[in-house]
């Protein structure tokens, strides 16, 4: 279509492009370098003369040349210009390069778009074709390995679960390390999400994205300013294109379980004979008199143990199971010239692995539509509202969460006893009654809305208005049924049964107002620029109300409760006021110029330190523009960019450069507390960073490609820094150092084979990033969960462990270096060292894909890989724990301890040891790659499908998470949340525990567009 | 032309009103009070004296490790090898300076708290209510001070003029980073900050707060731990002689269920609301029976008599997976309301008695410390006929250390009470079990001067106060 418009305006020149005389003719053909297909309509002209000719519609040509320094010139919309020299030639044939079309592709920026080929930032974007179809409730998780420089952990593999995301590395202590996510143009009000909170984020259908542009630069980021330290995502959703309403229903089934892992669990048999060798007298065997297993005679034991064949639970199976997912989606958009529309409606069941609890029900639906009343204004509205629904497991590091229980119960114990009651096992608590009796569910419901104005009454300028929303209502019940287990254990006898109802409100706007120019002057000189303000306010309300006394457990709104119990309220605001602006200049899209300056003022910090002020300037070089690279036909493209500036971060708690006195009580009466140490000169975290990047297509563009490095340096670092307990308080919020990420990122997309009937691609990204603590008020601060710190020198969460040196094989004993590093016996905290390197900071990360079309069949893959950090396997740590657990099921690995003398590459005797010690013996690395989507499509063909009158059928199956290879970690390598209910667990990685287990799935599904 | 008046008049509109959007930038909680709001009424100074004993009900203070962990560390209780195994590492002495008991931050918080409302109390007109409030500050002042020191230093009776003690701190100065005194110098200002309570409290606090028979009571054991045996005889009798019936037979076991308040001078009032269960320390329970943390030592068990009244209170045989136990009792709450809540008891009249006899007994007025002892005695065994006992000298005071031992078992005492008689602890061999088969304890003994009788002063505190000291060995 394009070809043929093409042609005919080639049609049009040959007309005005008057025939000259002839010295030597030199005929050929031009060709599409991207299939061979000929090209008509191309210009063929000569170099430094007005004389020129178009290609006919076999892509043939005949022109006559002055002579044989004449340089023939041929150039034509969407491909590379080739200059050939004439020599002796008389026939030269070409091949044109298709230009890369990135080039030409208009991306989103900050308040504005721009063409993809006038960055000077470091900014990558991710397409929606990347997002659409895939089985995930969030698209956090879709953005793992897909763009170098943007790191992402799934926190846990509960449905709905947002992500870790840090884009070159994490610059923060305290404060939150989330990027800034923009949606549409508003920035949300999002957080790291909370313990089982829902994350705004996932109010967001993956399948309604157009596109995500990634700010990772000061140049990009800057004009976000306090907000915009750790980088930033723009995420803008698809509008409707031009043509009739086009109505897609999309629909998927599949399936959900628990990653495999490598520990194996001790079979019955083998955990009898462990408990028996430890002298360990299990409840049944104390049952039947024998307190001394390991002095009693094997016959005695033996009679005990068959009769615990009856009793034999495989856990995994009667906890875990597949879980069910499934989605079904609505679509109509289309456009006229007047009215752009898109409307969608998704419905979407995600259960969880665990029998009875932690599913997902979500319902969702967007509405984009832009009317355009005249040729100079428009006026639109983007609204996305969702309600999830999910009911939820407990996350904690003991028997109230099953993915502990499917570890810790012995395989001989039962699920319930004789009589059909739940057993409660050695751990005192029957999971299985606890997630029938003691549901948990919460319901949130987000609006995520805008609505412009956007007006260009003036050639150049575009005024821009608008208000963005963020609206969350967030409802959680927490019912413990009359006389369950945990009633009997918490509750009161004589109200049997309580309830606790609590949630919150936030309503968050922003309302912003910009002017946009755009201006070409002398066809040379590009100029750009942006002024704007924008009010942010943030106003949050809870609740919390419980009561207790319940009839029985079939009712459980309060009305029926017989007491109250605690009733609390709280709200807080907060307030963002800023002013920005940014100019960009480029010659002749061939040397490039931008600066850009925010001013924010907010209400978090101290009055001293209220305002702000950021900014960057950045610059670019297009080297394929200059005449010296003419001569380099395999360069495309060659551009050096660079770019330095600041941006801060602001979030922390909204009073937290008060002093301040809270209210509670003491007994029934009001009572107050000093809550907070006041520290006026509290001011922002400010990054300031640099880049220096190339981008590149080379080989007829084929291959393309981008070089980063990068150096962002945090300091006034946010940190509760502890002050000495005497004074009554814990810590105070302070500025307190700098840290510095540095790195390098690579990304490398090459086009094997573009065919008509074949497409074959692959693509892969590097990031490696180096995270290193600069400046401290006071060096060695300790870190949440006592087993990191941070250091002078050394990455973030540097461990501070004791070192195992392994077993003394003529005693069986556990050697250990002490602080001197001699080898010591005696484990003492005291002598815990910093593990020099060794952190959780991922030191570098990346992710492959492939994708393969033939005939309307796609195939496609992507893996992920991260390394070079450190987890402390506390689960590891559990299930080899040297007789201290015993009493619970253990690994097969913990059978293999010294035994006698002599033994070597043994565990401790558990035998005299009777007890476990934290070291770095059970801190691993973390190195993992993981075949994150395997993909195979198949577009019906459209003769077929247009006889049905459809426009296209898609069907495709995919598995998601499938494997991973992770060689020296215990258990699924993708660690967010090592525990989210204990301390230190919400930190990424930093331990491993039993947070709810990743997850791994299948579906098919099927598109159909009418 | 009309388009750009159109724009101008926009993008005015729009920058006055964000203009003033700057004073939209001072938002301020809905919650709290700044610090000079805080202190400006007489009920302010009632809700900041009301906040000091809340600060007391934290989890390592009398809201949980206050009334367990003197117990764990010493030799009225075991570890249930089918519990949790909480708090096994102070059990086993294996506590580090990195994890520790944490009183001392939760301790200073207390104090905190009463030196604000000592710095602002000259703003409430002189008058009862203002002595009042300052002397309950005094109090708690002092007895926070009181419970670090026992804890973190030597036993004032085994402690050199040189040995450590806690930083006495009477200020609120947020830059505050103070050394360590010596455990007399300690003692020294517990004393004087008593004698000022005591001075000027009021009568009519209840027994909630601190009140003229507590603060003397708290004075008698502080004497009776400096081994000031006149002075805390003397205390004890002011104390007695406002308040002396220590819960009579019928009473004891409604003590621990909050049914009555015989008996009890000081305790900290906590309400389902607080969340607080101090018996989750303990044991937890079940229709499956009672899952116990810690229980009775079964050795201990055979020193209760048969007609000691304590015995069911303190002690109940319960089972667990079919097993049975001695399960811990006094803590297991109240006949309604939230299972394992009860108030914390601080201070009770028989400690008065004992403490009265105890001094006696070391001035050899032996037949005056046998007839306290009775007193209390008498409330405790039933059938008891004081013709009976005549003890003296040293079977009087093993006398009065055994009914010390039996009326405060699982109260959080015996530790001190070991370490301020210069004894180590020596534990049974015992297993956990009802009938004192099964798992015994991994260890027995810890002499009299191993170094861990002082537990480690918090490492948090040492790297950020450069001025504190830590205790030997750790």
């Amino acid at each position: 279509m394009k070809r043929k418009l093409l042609f005919s305006l080639g049609m049009m020149l040959l007309w005005i492009v008057p025939v000259l005389a002839q010295d030597q003719v030199i005929s050929g053909k031009v060709s599409s370098s991207e299939d061979g297909s000929a090209l008509p309509g191309v210009s063929v002209s000569i170099k430094g003369s007005s004389r020129g000719i178009t290609t006919g519609s076999d892509g043939s040509y005949r022109l006559s040349v002055p002579g044989k320094n004449a340089v023939l010139s041929f150039t034509f919309v969407g491909f590379a210009k080739q200059e050939v020299s004439v020599g002796n030639k008389t026939v030269i044939d070409v091949s044109l390069v298709p230009e890369a079309s990135s080039l030409e592709e208009v991306v989103v920026i900050g308040y504005g778009t721009a063409k993809k080929q006038n960055l000077t930032g470091a900014q990558v974007n991710v397409s929606s074709k990347a997002l659409e179809n895939k089985p995930v409730t969030s698209f956090e998780n879709l953005l793992q390995g897909k763009a170098a420089g943007v790191q992402v952990t799934a926190q846990n593999g509960r449905p709905g679960a947002p992500a870790f995301i840090r884009i070159r590395g994490e610059g923060t202590l305290t404060a939150g390390a989330q990027p800034l996510i923009v949606v549409d143009g508003v920035p949300t009000a999002n957080s790291e999400g909370s313990i089982g909170s829902v994350n705004v984020l996932s109010s967001l259908n993956p399948n309604d994205i157009e596109d995500i542009s990634v700010l990772k630069d000061a140049s990009s980021a800057a004009i976000y300013g306090s907000r915009g330290a750790n980088g930033v995502i723009l995420v803008t959703t698809k509008k409707g294109k031009k043509g009739n309403a086009k109505v897609t229903l999309s629909t998927s089934y599949g399936i959900n379980e628990k990653t495999p892992d490598n520990f194996q669990m001790m079979n019955m048999r083998q955990k009898l004979e462990y408990e028996r060798d430890l002298d360990y007298a299990n409840e049944y065997v104390d049952a039947a008199g024998i307190t001394s297993p390991a002095s009693a005679s094997q016959a005695d034991l033996d009679k005990v143990w068959a009769s615990l064949e009856s009793k034999k639970t495989d856990w995994f199976n009667t906890l875990l199971r597949k879980g069910m997912n499934q989605i079904t989606r609505l679509g109509v958009s289309g456009a006229s010239d007047v009215f752009t529309y898109n409307v969608s409606l998704e419905n979407q069941i995600n259960e969880g692995i665990f029998k009875l609890a932690s599913d997902l029900w979500r319902k969702q639906g967007r509405v984009n539509v832009e009317f355009k009343p005249n040729n100079w204004a428009k006026i639109g509205t983007n609204i996305n509202f969702s309600n999830i629904k999910t009911n939820e497991v407990r996350d904690r590091y003991n028997a109230q969460n099953p993915a502990f229980a499917i570890y810790a119960y012995n395989p001989y114990e039962p699920e319930r006893l004789a009589d059909g009651s739940f057993n409660l096992t050695h751990q005192g608590f029957p999971i299985s009654e606890a997630l029938e009796n003691n549901p948990e569910s919460l319901t949130t419901n987000t609006g995520l809305s805008s609505a412009y104005l956007s007006l260009t009454p003036i050639k150049n300028f575009e005024f821009r208005s608008q208000a963005g929303v963020t609206w969350v209502d967030y409802y959680r019940e927490s019912y413990v049924k009359p006389n369950s287990v945990l009633d009997q254990y918490v509750g009161d006898p004589a109200a049997r049964g309580s309830k606790t109802d609590n949630g919150y409100q936030s309503f968050n706007y922003v309302f912003s107002n910009t002017i946009n120019y755009n201006n070409t002057i002398a066809d040379k000189h590009n100029i750009r620029a942006l002024v704007g303000v924008e009010y942010t306010n943030d106003n949050y309300r809870s609740f919390s109300f419980s009561t207790k006394g319940f009839p029985n457990g079939k009712v459980s709104t309060q009305d029926n409760a017989s007491t109250p119990v605690s009733a609390t309220s709280a709200k807080t605001d907060w307030a963002l006021f800023s002013l920005f602006g940014r100019v960009g200049y480029d010659f002749n899209q061939k040397y490039f110029l931008d600066a850009s300056i925010r001013r924010d003022g907010s209400s978090r910090f101290g009055v001293d330190n209220r305002y702000g002020l950021f900014g960057s300037v950045s610059a670019g070089w297009e080297l394929t523009k200059e005449s010296f690279m003419e001569d380099l036909t395999f360069v495309n493209q060659l551009k050096l960019r660079g770019s330095y500036g600041t941006s801060g971060n602001d979030r922390i708690g909204n009073y937290t450069s008060l002093g301040l006195y809270r209210y509670s009580s003491y007994g029934t009466s009001s009572a107050t507390f000093p809550s907070q140490l006041p520290n006026p000169s509290l001011t922002w975290e400010k990054s300031a960073s640099a880049n220096v990047g190339i981008d590149f297509a080379l080989l007829k563009n084929k291959l393309t490609g981008t070089v980063d490095y990068y150096q962002r340096k945090t300091s006034n670092l946010l940190f509760d820094r502890p002050v000495s307990s005497t004074t009554g308080f814990s810590s105070r919020t302070e500025n307190v150092g700098a840290v510095e990420n540095s790195g390098i990122e690579l990304t490398l997309n090459y086009k094997i084979i573009q065919t008509k009937d074949l497409y074959w691609d692959i693509s892969a990204n590097f990031t490696n990033n180096n995270n290193k603590v600069l400046e401290l008020t006071e060096d060695n601060l300790n870190r949440s969960g006592g087993v990191s710190k941070l250091k002078i020198g050394e990455p973030i969460d540097v461990y501070y462990l004791n070192r195992y040196v392994g077993v003394n094989k003529e005693t069986g004993a556990p050697i250990y270096l002490d602080k001197n590093g001699s080898n010591t016996e005696t484990w003492s905290a005291g002598d815990a060292v910093i593990l020099s390197g060794k952190s959780r900071q991922i030191k570098y990360f990346g992710g492959l894909a492939t994708s393969v079309t033939y005939k309307g069949v796609t195939l496609s893959a992507d893996a992920v890989y991260q390394g070079g950090h450190y987890v402390l396997n506390y689960r590891w740590q559990d299930l080899t724990s040297d007789g201290e657990n015993v009493y619970q099921n253990q690994a097969v690995d913990a059978l293999n301890y010294w035994k006698k003398a002599g033994d070597v590459n043994v565990l401790p005797d558990p035998r005299k040891l009777y007890q476990s010690f934290s070291s770095d013996r059970f801190l691993q690395k973390g190195d993992y790659i993981r075949l994150r989507n395997v993909t195979v499509a198949y577009n019906l063909p459209s003769n077929w499908v247009k006889k049905a009158k459809m426009q296209s059928v898609r069907v495709y199956a995919q598995a998601q998470n499938w494997l991973y290879w992770a060689p020296e970690f215990k258990g699924d390598p993708e660690v967010g949340f090592g525990q989210a209910e204990s301390t230190g667990g919400t930190v990424q990685g930093l331990f491993s525990a039993y947070s709810y287990p990743q997850t791994r799935t299948v579906n098919v599904g099927l598109d159909i567009t009418f | 032309m009309k388009m750009k008046k159109f724009i101008l008049a926009i993008s005015t509109v729009c920058l006055v009103g964000l203009g003033s959007c700057e004073k939209g930038l001072e938002l301020g909680p809905y919650n709290s009070a700044t610090i000079a709001q805080a202190f400006e009424s007489d009920s302010d100074f009632a809700n900041a004296v009301r906040g000091m004993y809340a600060s007391a009900l934290g989890g390592s203070y009398y809201g949980g490790s206050m009334i367990s962990l003197p117990d764990i560390l010493s030799d009225n209780v075991l570890v249930a090898r089918t519990g949790r195994l909480s708090n096994l590492s102070f059990h086993e002495w294996r506590y580090t300076a990195d994890g520790t008991w944490g009183l001392f931050a939760t301790a200073y918080t207390g104090i905190r708290r009463a030196n604000a409302i000592l710095e602002n109390i000259e703003r409430l007109p002189a008058g009862a209510s203002k002595e009042n409030y300052k002397a309950e500050a005094l109090a708690f002042r002092a007895m926070a001070h009181f419970d670090l020191v026992r804890l973190y230093g030597k036993a004032y009776t085994q402690a050199s003029d040189t040995d450590l003690g806690v930083p006495y701190v009477t200020s609120t100065d947020a830059t505050l980073k103070p050394s360590r005194e010596s455990v007399k110098t300690n003692f020294t200002k517990i004393e004087a900050d008593l004698k000022a309570a005591e001075a000027a409290i009021g009568s009519t606090n209840g027994i909630y707060r601190f009140n003229k028979a507590s603060v003397a009571a708290l004075l008698s054991r502080v004497y009776l731990y400096e081994g000031k045996w006149q002075e805390s005889a003397d205390a004890a009798t002011r104390s007695l002689a406002l308040s002396s019936n220590p819960g009579g037979l019928a009473d004891y076991a409604r003590i621990w269920t909050d049914a009555v308040n015989t008996g009890v001078l000081l305790k900290l009032q906590i309400v389902d609301k607080d969340r607080i269960s101090p018996g989750v320390e303990y044991s937890q329970s079940s229709a499956s029976g009672v899952r116990n943390e810690y229980v009775v030592d079964h050795l201990f068990l055979q020193s209760f008599k048969s007609n000691d009244v304590r015995t069911a209170a303190s002690v109940r045989l319960t089972t667990f997976n079919g097993q049975p136990y001695n399960s811990i009792a006094k803590w297991f709450g109240r006949a309604t309301g939230n299972a394992n809540v009860t108030d914390s008891k601080v201070i009770r009249v028989a400690e008065v008695w004992l403490n009265l006899a105890e001094s006696l007994a070391n001035l050899g007025k032996d037949a005056d410390a046998l007839t306290a002892l009775n007193n209390l005695r008498k409330n405790r065994y039933t059938n008891f006929d004081p013709g009976n006992f005549s003890e003296s000298g040293n079977t009087l005071k093993a006398a009065i250390d055994l009914e010390r031992r039996l009326e405060f078992a699982f109260e959080g005492h015996r530790l001190f009470d070991l370490k301020r008689k210069g004894l180590g602890i020596s534990r049974s061999s015992r297993g956990d079990k009802a009938d004192g088969t099964g798992t015994p304890a991994r260890f027995l003994s810890l002499s009299a001067t191993d170094y861990r009788l002082q537990l480690p002063i918090p490492s948090n505190e040492l790297r950020v106060n450069s001025n504190i000291q830590q205790n030997p060995n750790y």
